[in-house]
């Protein structure tokens, strides 16, 4: 595959990612948490996120009011810890519904294509 | 002893570092976050450096290669906007392209067409001198002429982009109609006549004096048709009504059609552009008193017998007038008269 080729799959790759952060990131914080800690369990369970990515993206989801937050200065190092708010829980509870939905109908269309998960033709056609 | 300087030492740059690093950061962020956003960044800093170093100091080279994973602070601090910030965006890139040409071409043959008459007319320098001052006035009219178009599209674009944040629902019914095909304005007329309101904006302004007689019998002479002083005192309005004569143009190239608000426009700025024409070219002052003597004065020239030009010399204010004023009506009822037909067509 040319370097082209893996070039704008990766591309592709990466806007998929990006769809899903926002959902990764409400369903770890049923419990607050901090910003370095939730990229640490993120990239821990397989969705790498960057810091630079992260942390505004908490900040705006925290002025959309899905998030709340507080600053924790009883540590070694004050940190600032985002918890879902009332109207996040339910936010989340639709994304993962819609989620859900969306996997469905998507895993339909690839079994329908006749594809295998190798990204092979497996000769149904 | 030493080990313990340096030590001292790059605990200091990396510590360095990371103020320049946030500061770089949160100096491109409104007022009200900065500190918060500070206070978090350096949080995450610290963890980041914890994370690589496994407790033991931060070298710079740590903190380097943390930051650098941050990214340019630039791109951080837009991400925490959130908001996209343009000089010119997409919705006017387009339309600020096309009139960047037209005022480009239209200030480079203007210049160009004014300083040869310039140089032709008698301002006979030295060759190398006239190239020099040529592509002098012409670069920095060219600077000049793409700054202002800029700067009125940045205003525009500042304007602009707040009302589209108002009301950001968009209604298809808005949808201008197709204009039928005969309202249509054709680009290249108003173009042209932009290109041509330049060319004689410059010409006037730099070479005043080229519009004249020039006989080229035996003995060369030259006749101004103005008076020079009352022109140069009336060249502020003369270039009113260029500029609204660039103004109406533009707005037929946005408008792209006739309809009733083109023909509104056009109405209005015809007539206070005649307003003007007939203030400063009717009364006899601003025409050259001494054009016939200075005429008769050339060898060579004879009186035609049959034909009184004295008599209409004095009376070019009145025809000039009438000229001006028959072309302004003219382009005004036509603007009205395709309006109102295009609008029956359209309501029928």
């Amino acid at each position: 595959m040319s370097d082209d080729r893996q070039d704008f799959v990766q591309g592709l790759v990466a806007e998929l990612r990006r769809g899903t952060i926002t959902i990764g990131v409400l369903s770890q914080l049923t419990n607050p948490k901090y910003g370095y800690a939730l990229v640490e369990s993120l990239t821990a369970k397989g969705i790498p996120i960057e810091p630079g990515t992260l942390y505004p993206l908490l900040r705006r989801l925290e002025k959309q009011e899905v998030l709340t937050s507080e600053w924790e200065t009883t540590g070694a190092k004050p940190r600032k810890y985002y918890v879902l708010s009332e109207t996040g829980k339910q936010i989340y509870r639709q994304m993962c519904k819609e989620w859900a939905d969306m996997n469905d109908n998507l895993k339909q269309l690839i079994e329908e294509a006749g594809f295998n998960e190798r990204g092979g033709n497996d000769g149904k056609r | 002893m030493k080990g313990v300087e340096m030590m001292g030492n790059d605990k200091k740059n990396a510590q360095e570092l990371t103020e320049r690093y946030l500061y770089a950061v949160t100096k491109r962020l409104p007022a009200a976050q900065r500190a918060d956003i500070e206070k978090e960044l350096r949080g995450l800093i610290e963890d980041m450096l914890a994370d690589r170093t496994a407790d033991a100091e931060a070298t710079p080279k740590d903190v380097e290669s943390v930051l650098l994973e941050l990214g340019k602070p630039a791109e951080l601090a837009a991400k925490y906007r959130g908001s996209k910030d343009y000089l010119i965006g997409p919705d006017y890139f387009a339309l600020y392209i096309m009139v960047l040409k037209i005022v480009l071409a239209g200030v480079s043959g203007g210049l160009t067409i004014a300083l040869l008459v310039g140089f032709i007319a008698g301002e006979r320098a030295n060759i190398f001198v006239s190239i020099g001052n040529y592509f002098s006035s012409l670069i920095s009219a060219l600077f000049q002429a793409f700054g202002w178009v800029t700067v009125i599209f940045a205003i525009m674009q500042k304007y602009n982009a707040k009302i589209d944040e108002e009301n950001k629902t968009w209604n298809p019914k808005e949808l201008p109609e197709v204009p039928e095909k005969k309202a249509r304005i054709n680009k290249s007329e108003p173009i042209a006549g932009i290109v041509f309101t330049v060319l004689a904006l410059l010409l006037l302004n730099t070479v005043p004096g080229i519009i004249g007689v020039f006989w080229l019998g035996e003995a060369q002479a030259y006749i101004p048709v103005f008076d020079m002083t009352v022109f140069t005192r009336m060249l502020p309005l003369i270039n009113v009504v260029f500029a609204l004569s660039i103004l109406k143009e533009v707005i037929r190239l946005v408008i792209e059609k006739y309809n009733l608000k083109l023909a509104a426009a056009v109405t209005v700025i015809n007539a206070v552009s005649l307003m003007i024409v007939l203030y400063v070219f009717s009364s006899p002052a601003i025409w050259n008193a001494e054009f016939i003597t200075q005429l008769q004065a050339i060898k060579g020239f004879e009186m035609p017998a049959d034909f009184d030009l004295a008599y209409h010399w004095s009376r070019v204010p009145l025809y000039f007038s009438g000229i001006v004023s028959f072309s302004y009506i003219l382009d005004t009822l036509t603007s009205i008269f395709k309006a109102a037909r295009f609008h029956i067509v359209k309501t029928r």
